[in-house]
């Protein structure tokens, strides 16, 4: 019986193992795969899956930065894919972008946030038309499809020969596939958005060093688990070892000319967005990463008000010895500024409250509610200032 | 568009076509429901249809041209049921400036999936015990305007016919004694929503077996007769 | 690329959704919650279990997406209100020492960990809770689909502690549904 068995398994691996080509040739500008693919299957789902995020809570339609971000698009893919791809701002506090085989490109907002000028988001842009480019969805999901034939076949095959758990074994190779674009397709993204965001004109150095930065700011994470996955390298990873992403892509630069970093644009598009976003990275609770990330931009010298603001609130929530202490400190800088935000007074007036400084808290959120009309918390201060 | 409780039809299909039979469940409302006053123009809100393509590994790809032709199908078989009833469905697309209409819309997936959480898979809500009562609310007045609409019906179908690879792997499993693995199926929800309301009046989900399908024009005249069982018009 | 793994997971949730592991409750009248304060319930509504992490009890009327109302007594300093297995996870954590503002920011901000998009306090005002001086406020946001969401609650702190309660429902129809109700339990609040 087990001979029998044997004959019927390897049979089955042979019927079954028809593969799809995996390598393909690049996208074409201004083309749509033809009906019958599997191609235009995964466009047809990705095309969902940008109704769902066109109708979603978490994209941002200011349409200046838009504008700017598409303009930055364009420099980088040049005209002929200008029109093929949608880049959609989306409010997540993590530092991503992400690419979709149908044209949908996602940068989110943690992303803007960390960037230091226009020329790392260049680059990061072009890594990412360079997988829609080279169409890596295409032959990672037939990569997965042959792997997943492979690893069912593998369950036939090995259940026929009587050994158990095997499907264990089968479906860690499939999950692998899984995680992101794999790495030999990030090196590939690396190097093709190198070269595009280099013939625009931008500057080498920017790809490693938006890197750089955030290799910096994870090393001053609360959370030991993300520090130790900078370092990691198992298979499971969605992009290659970031130490040796750096080192290829700083060889790269050695080997090119100067260009632009273009900060001050960069710097204007997001200026308006700050508060929000760094109240959005305040949420995450990472007390480390998002004082490094605050402390990195006061560096900068610019938009003081609204960064001693962010810091103190930072601290406020941090509560550690002293900390109540540093917050009080950051908002008494921050309203030194034209640009603290509105609610700078009021995190200033209950930083002095908390001390029993009533008269000076009194004026705090005396200014407050004369610059917010319509301040949510009118009621609670209110009724304090009445007592 | 792609809906939170289409996602479950697939899984709900596989488990119930052991069976190979075509099972359904009908809801309708408790509250009153105004009596329809002459032929009804019925909105067809964009149905949500996609159909793909099962491979041995469990895997599923959405097949364009496949997705296209059940669409068309089952639309043509809805038109032609509810004509020879002497209505008139109309159909509509989102507008997504309009935002009653998206939120609207929105609500119906939570609704949908709220029936087919509780009524349809078996977590009864205590508090809703004896009725029937899920609404949209009369916010739907806006959207029907605009058509003299009288109803509203959604509906969301899904179909997954799996390639020959898959089918000799269920029969290679089942000869070693490893059985139920699934070869596809079709499933769909469909509701009634009153436009003078916004009450769900009518609900169905509908299952087929592998051998019945939308890809042909008799497939989808069995699922559609499925579906619109009993709608009360 | 999650969509590939997508029907598996769907299976595992509807075989939990069909295995009837989560025993729905009719409750309607008073309600004590942990022993340190009491609700009453104008309505009958259908309650879950009380999740023993968290210390949050859920009922709904019409299902838990069309509305919820979420409660909790004497949460300590260093709480969350996140479901999670995971103790390395950084989350928002009550503080004993926290002002009203700060206590409103702490259910805001876990709402946004919890998945409300654009989660956004529209008012707090001093209201009591039963005895104590609470804080009144109101929130509305976004389902990360879309969906408008409103919501109301009340918080008040006893001696450290922290009792709270929220409802939240969908903008359209659902919120103004159950609105007369719900503020009539937040102003049946005993201290117990």
């Amino acid at each position: 019986m087990r001979g029998f068995r044997a004959i019927v398994s390897f049979a089955a691996i042979a019927a079954l193992s028809a593969c799809a080509t995996t390598d393909v040739d690049p996208l074409q500008a201004d083309t749509r795969p033809s009906e019958e693919t599997d191609e235009a299957g995964l466009w047809l789902r990705m095309d969902e899956a940008e109704d769902l995020l066109q109708q979603s809570a978490v994209v941002v339609r200011d349409p200046a930065l838009n504008a700017y971000v598409d303009e930055v698009f364009c420099n980088v893919a040049g005209e002929a894919y200008c029109d093929d791809v949608r880049v959609y701002i989306v409010e997540q506090p993590y530092f991503n972008a992400n690419m979709s085989p149908n044209g949908m490109m996602q940068v989110w907002t943690g992303l803007l946030l960390r960037a230091e000028n226009e020329a790392q988001l260049a680059f990061v842009l072009g890594h990412e038309f360079a997988h829609y480019r080279q169409r890596h969805s295409l032959e990672q999901w037939r990569e997965i499809n042959n792997a997943a034939n492979l690893s069912v076949l593998f369950n036939v095959g090995v259940a026929a020969a009587g050994v158990p758990n095997a499907a264990v074994l089968g479906n860690f190779t499939l999950a692998a596939q899984l995680y992101g674009f794999g790495r030999d397709k990030e090196r590939e993204a690396d190097e093709f958005g190198f070269g595009y965001f280099t013939e625009a004109g931008y500057d080498p150095a920017a790809a490693a060093g938006i890197w750089e930065y955030l290799i910096a700011e994870t090393e001053a994470s609360d959370s030991d688990r993300k520090k130790r996955q900078i370092a990691r390298s198992s298979i499971f990873s969605t992009h290659p070892v970031t130490a040796e992403r750096v080192e290829t892509l700083k060889g790269l630069a050695g080997e090119a000319e100067a260009g632009i970093e273009n900060d001050e644009a960069f710097a204007g598009a997001v200026a308006p967005f700050l508060n929000d976003w760094l109240a959005d990275d305040l949420v995450l609770r990472d007390f480390g990463q998002h004082l490094h990330l605050i402390d990195h931009k006061i560096e900068a010298g610019q938009n003081l008000g609204v960064l001693y603001f962010r810091r103190g609130e930072a601290y406020r929530l941090r509560r550690e010895d002293g900390d109540f202490e540093r917050a009080l400190d950051n908002y008494s800088k921050a309203v030194l500024f034209d640009d603290v935000p509105p609610q700078g007074w009021m995190a200033l007036g209950e930083a002095l409250q908390r001390r029993g400084e009533e008269m000076e808290a009194r004026a705090a959120y005396g200014k407050y509610l004369e610059l917010m009309p319509d301040a949510p918390e009118r009621g609670i201060i209110e009724a304090w200032l009445e007592e | 568009m792609s809906s939170i409780a289409a996602r479950l039809i697939p899984v709900l299909a596989a488990m119930t076509l052991l069976a190979a039979c075509t099972s359904t469940a009908v809801m309708e409302t408790t509250n009153e429901v105004a009596p329809l006053e002459g032929d009804a123009v019925i909105l067809l809100v964009e149905p949500d249809v996609e159909l793909s393509f099962l491979k041995a590994a469990g895997v599923s790809e959405v097949r364009a041209d496949w997705t296209e032709t059940g669409k068309a199908n089952v639309l043509a078989e809805i038109e032609t049921l509810l004509a020879t009833r002497g209505h008139k469905l109309v159909e509509h697309e989102i507008d997504p400036e309009n935002e009653r209409e998206v939120q609207i819309v929105k609500l119906h997936e939570i609704v949908g999936a709220t029936i087919l959480s509780h009524r349809f898979m078996g977590q009864p809500l205590p508090s809703k015990r004896g009725k029937f009562d899920w609404s949209l609310g009369p916010g739907v007045r806006d959207m029907a305007e605009a058509q003299g609409a009288d109803y509203a019906l959604f509906l969301h179908a899904r179909g997954e016919y799996a390639s020959s690879g898959r089918q000799a792997v269920a029969i290679g499993l089942a000869v070693l004694g490893a059985g139920g693995v699934s070869t596809g199926g079709q499933g769909a929800y469909a509701s009634l929503v009153d436009m003078r309301t916004g009450d769900i009046i009518w609900f169905n989900v509908a299952f087929t077996g592998p051998g019945t399908d939308m890809r042909e024009q008799d497939g989808a005249e069995h699922l559609v007769s499925a579906i619109l069982k009993d709608i009360p018009l | 690329m999650i969509f590939f793994i997508r029907k598996s997971l769907l299976t595992v949730l509807l075989l939990v959704a069909m295995s009837g592991c989560v025993g729905l409750m009719p409750v309607k009248g008073p309600l004590d919650v942990d022993g340190a304060y009491r609700i009453t319930l104008g309505e009958t509504w259908s309650a879950y279990p009380r999740d023993s992490r968290t210390k949050l009890r859920n009922l709904t009327i019409d299902g838990e997406a069309l509305n919820s109302l979420t409660f909790a007594a004497s949460l300590e300093d260093g709480h969350t209100l996140i479901r999670t297995y995971d103790r390395q996870r950084l989350l928002p954590v009550y503080r004993s020492d926290m002002s009203q503002t700060e206590v409103v920011e702490f259910i805001r901000d876990s709402l946004s960990v919890g998945g409300m998009a654009d989660a956004t306090i529209t008012s707090l005002r001093p209201e009591p809770f039963g005895a104590l001086e609470g804080v009144r406020f109101d929130v509305k946001g976004a389902t990360q689909r879309g969906l408008n969401m409103s919501g109301t609650g009340k918080a008040a702190i006893e001696d450290g502690k922290l009792h709270l309660i929220i409802y939240t429902a969908p903008t359209e129809y659902y919120f103004g549904l159950h609105e007369y109700e719900v503020n009539e339990i937040l102003a049946s609040i005993e201290l117990l």
